[in-house]
């Protein structure tokens, strides 16, 4: 369990944070959403122990954040960054291989295997040997998502759940690999483990959430399942939209048709 | 075992044994080279015969273990520290154009030799004269590692480096600590001119045991400790948060890095002067031989670094015998275009 409790972070005179408390379990896919600016990264680095909060405390498995050291973190949680360019020709394969080699005493036959199996699960089977750097956006992504797989092994490691953390991990995929990237972290929820994912798209975010968390202005504006969060208020509220949200007949699920706002009444 | 797609260890590990034969191959072979030629059968014969061999000809054994070497030595140790230091440099900022040459690092370790030539004796002065031979390479590591970390202060932020900023910074920094020498130069003794002109040029003409035993264990330290970097290097690539998060101690990582730096580049400039472009020519090739994993980057660089410094030396040493050119010189006329066509390929990076 990671939880973290009244925590405050704030830049000069600005909060970013305001006594912030969220709770990461085991077996459950939490989804962090809310507008630009909501605090949402600044949530996650907290999270992860890249920042400490100036105010309120940070506890993994009833330990506090800050007394781990970075190769121990290293071991129980693993984070996919968004996207970015690399300076240096690193094939594929080696950039995945990077997630493997914090892990002590992988096996030889692991460290054959562990990445290409990774690629597979990705969608990215015989990309080893091509070139990070050449890759599109999407495809890069996702091997950062390979990487991180092969870092954070299985869901539950030694009797214990693991923890995966991922920032915007859909924001540069095409809807078939958003839908099958958001597949593999729920089922390694579904198998013991822990998962905290950034999201921007409510859809996404209402078909494979177990637990929402709306962000605004630093502060958790809502959090519960997806039905029971996103409404019409919030939509309202949150994200300053006029918009009405629709729901699924199957199981009532709610979903949001982007469209133009001109002809909307603005609503108080 | 079988290879994985896209595995290049193995290549790289086959690279760095070539690498090594060619060095050892180089080195006897340089001892033969200069103004006074030797054939190759003759240096053997020297060289298995010992420094103190009474059966052979005097000036040979002289020729050989007096002059070519320690100056061999302290050449192939100046190329492997110079490219190692452009390795690490370039992995700490994440891009391939930091050359510590070109960023102000061997600027900053010039001021600093400059500043103990000029001044030092009037500060070790009587019986401390012997501290004065070991304190210039101290006073270029000091001004080395000032120059990194300023470099580093200005040119990172939130973890992320700024190319522009970084090579703009470099210009900066290069030209403070030309007039920071230029100050000094003016206030120097006729001797002390002679001194510094002579080896602000890059020479490896005034090596001996002597200079090899001050500023060799220290690039021989950075040379051995190098490869402990390799990994975090390789995380680090990624970002620096990105390398906390695969487990990486970034702030050791970055200290470590930036002493180990300042150390290959002081000692460097210590003996010889500034020399160019070696940490820029030297890993770029090899990224494109044997890819860009630091773990064997490391001791590839290195290897190459001396194998190229040597034969720039013979070069520098025979092209207008019995005369010699200054070797910086020489990595300058090459290393600088080569740069050139870099930055060409690579302006979208410099644009960040």
């Amino acid at each position: 369990m990671l939880e973290i409790h009244d925590a405050s972070v704030h830049i000069g005179a600005r909060a970013i944070l305001k006594s912030v408390s969220v709770r990461m379990p085991p077996g459950r896919l939490t989804v962090v959403a809310g507008p630009n600016g909501a605090g949402k990264s600044t949530l996650l680095k907290v999270m992860t122990g890249e920042l400490r909060p100036h105010e309120g405390s940070v506890r993994f498995d009833d330990r506090a954040l800050e007394e781990f050291q970075p190769h121990e973190l290293a071991a129980r949680r693993a984070v996919l960054p968004q996207a970015s360019q690399l300076a240096f020709p690193f094939t594929v394969l080696e950039v995945v291989r990077l997630g493997l080699e914090c892990r002590p005493g992988v096996s030889k036959a692991l460290r054959f295997s562990a990445p290409s199996a990774a690629l597979a699960r990705v969608d990215l089977a015989g990309f080893g040997a091509r070139h990070y750097q050449e890759l599109s956006g999407g495809e890069q992504q996702r091997v950062h998502l390979a990487r991180v797989l092969c870092q954070i092994g299985e869901p539950v490691t030694a009797g214990r759940p693991q923890y995966l953390f991922l920032d915007e991990p859909t924001s540069s995929l095409d809807i078939r690999h958003q839908i099958e990237t958001l597949e593999i972290a729920r089922r390694f929820a579904r198998e013991g483990g822990g998962v905290l994912a950034i999201l921007h798209d409510l859809n996404l975010a209402a078909a494979f959430a177990d637990h929402l968390i709306v962000m605004h202005e630093g502060e958790v504006a809502a959090q519960g399942t997806p039905r029971d969060v996103i409404s019409d208020d919030l939509m309202q509220h949150v994200f300053g939209l006029p918009l009405r949200v629709g729901r699924l007949p199957d199981g009532d699920l709610p979903f949001i048709l982007p469209q133009s706002l001109e002809g909307f009444p603005a609503r108080a | 075992m079988p290879i994985a797609e896209g595995d290049r260890s193995r290549k790289a590990a086959f690279a760095i044994a070539w690498l090594a034969v060619a060095l050892g191959a180089l080195a006897v072979a340089s001892l033969g080279v200069g103004a006074s030629k030797m054939p190759l059968g003759d240096v053997i014969t020297v060289l298995l015969a010992g420094p103190n061999a009474k059966h052979l000809p005097a000036g040979d054994v002289l020729i050989v273990w007096q002059i070519r070497m320690p100056r061999m030595l302290l050449g192939a140790l100046i190329g492997a520290s110079l490219a190692t230091a452009g390795v690490v440099l370039q992995g700490l900022f994440r891009n391939p154009l930091a050359d510590p040459g070109l960023v102000g690092v061997s600027s900053g370790a010039a001021l600093g030799a400059v500043t103990m030539i000029v001044l030092g004796p009037g500060l070790f002065a009587g019986a401390f004269r012997l501290f004065e031979m070991f304190a210039l390479p101290v006073a270029a590591f000091a001004g080395g590692l000032i120059a990194t970390i300023l470099l580093y202060a200005i040119a990172t932020r939130r973890g992320r480096t700024s190319v522009a900023t970084m090579l703009l910074a470099g210009i900066a920094l290069g030209a403070f600590a030309a007039a920071g020498s230029g100050l000094l130069i003016y206030v120097a003794s006729e001797q002390q001119l002679r001194e510094i002109t002579f080896w602000s040029l890059g020479a490896l003409s005034g090596a001996s045991w002597i200079k090899l035993t001050v500023s060799g264990p220290i690039m021989l330290l950075v040379l051995l400790a190098a490869p402990v970097l390799g990994r975090g290097l390789n995380a680090i690539v990624l970002g620096e948060a990105e390398a906390f998060h695969l487990g990486i101690n970034v702030q050791r990582l970055k200290h470590l890095a930036i002493f180990l730096v300042a150390g290959a580049t002081g000692a460097a400039v210590a003996v010889s002067g500034v020399i160019g472009f070696v940490g820029i020519v030297v890993p770029h090739l090899l990224r494109f031989a044997i890819g860009a994993d630091h773990r064997a980057l490391l001791p590839a660089s290195a290897l190459l670094g001396a194998t190229l410094l040597l034969l720039a030396d013979m070069f520098a040493r025979t092209i207008v015998a019995p005369a010699e050119l200054p070797i910086g010189i020489v990595t300058a006329a090459v290393g600088a275009p080569f740069f050139l066509g870099m930055l060409l390929r690579r302006r979208g990076i410099v644009d960040l």
